[in-house]
């Protein structure tokens, strides 16, 4: 064989008819002459301090997206597509099946909200801690990073389902992605910088997480998640923030909270978002409710579990001496985590306060 | 500057002016935050600020009877409340563990988050760090108290 035949080989006959072509000085482009693009387009930020962001480019272009996506391929909402794209296999072609009123915004917030858990916590101002609170501090910790793990593994099983025309919520799930991959690593770095270590992790706890990873749809999996779970996280990371015993613990969890906030708010806004545009809204609302009494456990089991509720006691009653002074606390976060979901749920039209599993009053 | 006044908090504003590469540092902050200081312990009556946070920036401040109409959420407390945060964030260069805002706020007192629907709320929760980091500033507001 020939240099040249081994050449040609590598191509397909249109390909090699090409490259011959551009030998010859002959050059297509045919890109050039394209009167499909809509051209001219020149979207500015709205606040030069800002920068241009995705709002600014949608108010210029293409920015809201269609009910069904016109294609199944990756190419951008906007652009010129052939005729014969393959089918990519998305499962989310809808629009309400994926998106929140409030996602372009979130995205932005996402992005210039970022953090370092190696750069931006004082760990300089870790001290040692009495044994019991060291405990306490490494097994909020330790739990921590196992759900943290779950919220985001959780966005990458189901983002690239998603078809592209919704890029918005793909690009805000990879965010949470990222967000979550950063608790896992500042509550691992905290549990193994002070002299304590990783402590148990409950089956029961496991369970749960496999409730909320192994969901058969997205907003089932984005109601246990985004909802239940991050709103738990949540109340946990505020009263992380109260206990802190130093500036360390305080940064951690303000930091991780702020995050935390972000991601309930799509899930709250998917929430309405999604029942809102459902084709059968009651339909839709009455096996959101089925799913919710089975949901709506995860709460109890995190605050009847001695792993959690105790663990925060004793930070609260600064040691194990006045742990019951200390569930004073924890009836405080029981409260605020109970009103804050049915609150959350409220306001996207799902409404759990007639029917909630989880007594309003904490039981202890 | 006088504690509770439009003038202190403009003076606030200007303070995250000059530091705004901190503010750049924490991210986007768009909330209308109410302030609302109530009457007592010789303070005579409640008063109501709004600050507009807008991008890095406050933009704005401006006095208003009723915070709560127009604000994202409001943190509401007495006047000794914020009397002693401030005076902690000064004494500290920043607040020491008992007064960051939110260890203020979690259970409702001394000082409470009222909003109208839970998604306001939370923009206290998603903003957290910049509205400290606002009142952190204190730190270097000369402050006389009203009362």
């Amino acid at each position: 064989m020939t240099t040249q035949q081994s050449l040609e080989s590598y191509f397909l006959p249109e390909q090699w008819q090409y490259i011959e072509n551009v030998r010859k000085g002959r050059f297509d482009l045919g890109w050039l002459r394209d009167e499909g693009p809509t051209w001219g387009i020149r979207a500015t930020p709205r606040e030069p301090e800002r920068g241009l962001t995705l709002l600014d480019v949608n108010a210029a272009y293409a920015g809201e997206p269609e009910d069904v996506a016109p294609y199944k391929c990756m190419a951008p909402r906007g652009a010129v597509v052939d005729p014969n794209v393959p089918d990519l296999g998305f499962v989310y072609n809808e629009k309400y099946l994926v998106w929140a009123e409030n996602i372009v915004p979130l995205y932005e917030e996402a992005v210039s909200r970022q953090w370092s858990a190696t750069r931006d916590i004082p760990w300089d101002t870790l001290k040692p801690l009495p044994e019991d609170l060291e405990r306490a501090q490494c097994a909020i910790c330790t739990l921590l990073t196992e759900l943290e793990m779950v919220a985001s593994d959780f966005p990458a099983k189901w983002v690239w389902r998603i078809n592209q025309h919704f890029h918005e919520a793909k690009m805000f799930l990879y965010t949470q992605a990222m967000d979550e991959t950063r608790h896992v690593e500042v509550f691992r770095k905290r549990a193994l910088a002070n002299g304590g270590g990783l402590m148990r992790c409950r089956a029961p706890t496991e369970m749960a997480l496999s409730f909320i990873l192994n969901a058969p749809t997205f907003i089932q999996g984005s109601y246990l998640m985004h909802i239940l779970g991050e709103g738990l996280a949540m109340d946990i990371f505020l009263a992380g923030e109260f206990l802190g015993k130093n500036k360390a613990e305080k940064e951690m969890y303000r930091l991780t909270l702020q995050d935390e906030a972000r991601h309930v708010s799509y899930g709250t806004m998917h929430l309405k978002y999604y029942l809102d545009n459902h084709p059968d809204r009651a339909q839709a609302e009455a096996e959101l409710h089925l799913l919710a009494d089975q949901g709506e456990r995860i709460f109890t089991g995190f605050l009847a579990n001695p792993n959690v509720a105790e663990p925060l006691a004793v930070l609260a009653a600064d040691g194990v001496k006045h742990i019951d002074k200390g569930f004073e606390v924890v009836k405080v976060i029981w409260k605020r985590m109970v009103e804050g979901y049915l609150r959350r749920c409220e306001l996207a039209g799902f409404d759990r306060r007639a029917r909630i599993k989880v007594p309003p009053e904490p039981p202890y | 500057m006088k504690f509770p006044t439009v003038e202190w908090f403009q003076a606030l504003e200007r303070d995250a002016a000059e530091n705004v590469e901190k503010f750049r540092r924490l991210g986007f902050c768009d909330a209308t935050v109410g302030i609302k200081v109530l009457a007592g312990n010789g303070f005579g009556k409640d008063q109501g600020f709004v600050l507009s946070f807008d991008g890095y920036r406050c933009k704005a401040v401006e006095e208003v009877t009723e915070p709560e109409k127009v604000a994202d959420f409001v943190l509401e407390g007495k006047f000794s409340a914020w009397k002693e945060m401030i005076e902690n964030i000064r004494t500290n260069a920043g607040p020491d563990l008992n007064h960051t805002l939110n260890y203020l706020t979690l259970p409702g007192d001394p000082i409470k988050i009222i909003a109208q629907d839970q998604l306001k709320e939370d923009l206290f929760f998603r903003y957290n760090g910049t509205i400290q980091e606002f009142f952190n500033g204190a730190q270097r507001v000369e402050t006389e108290f009203a009362a």
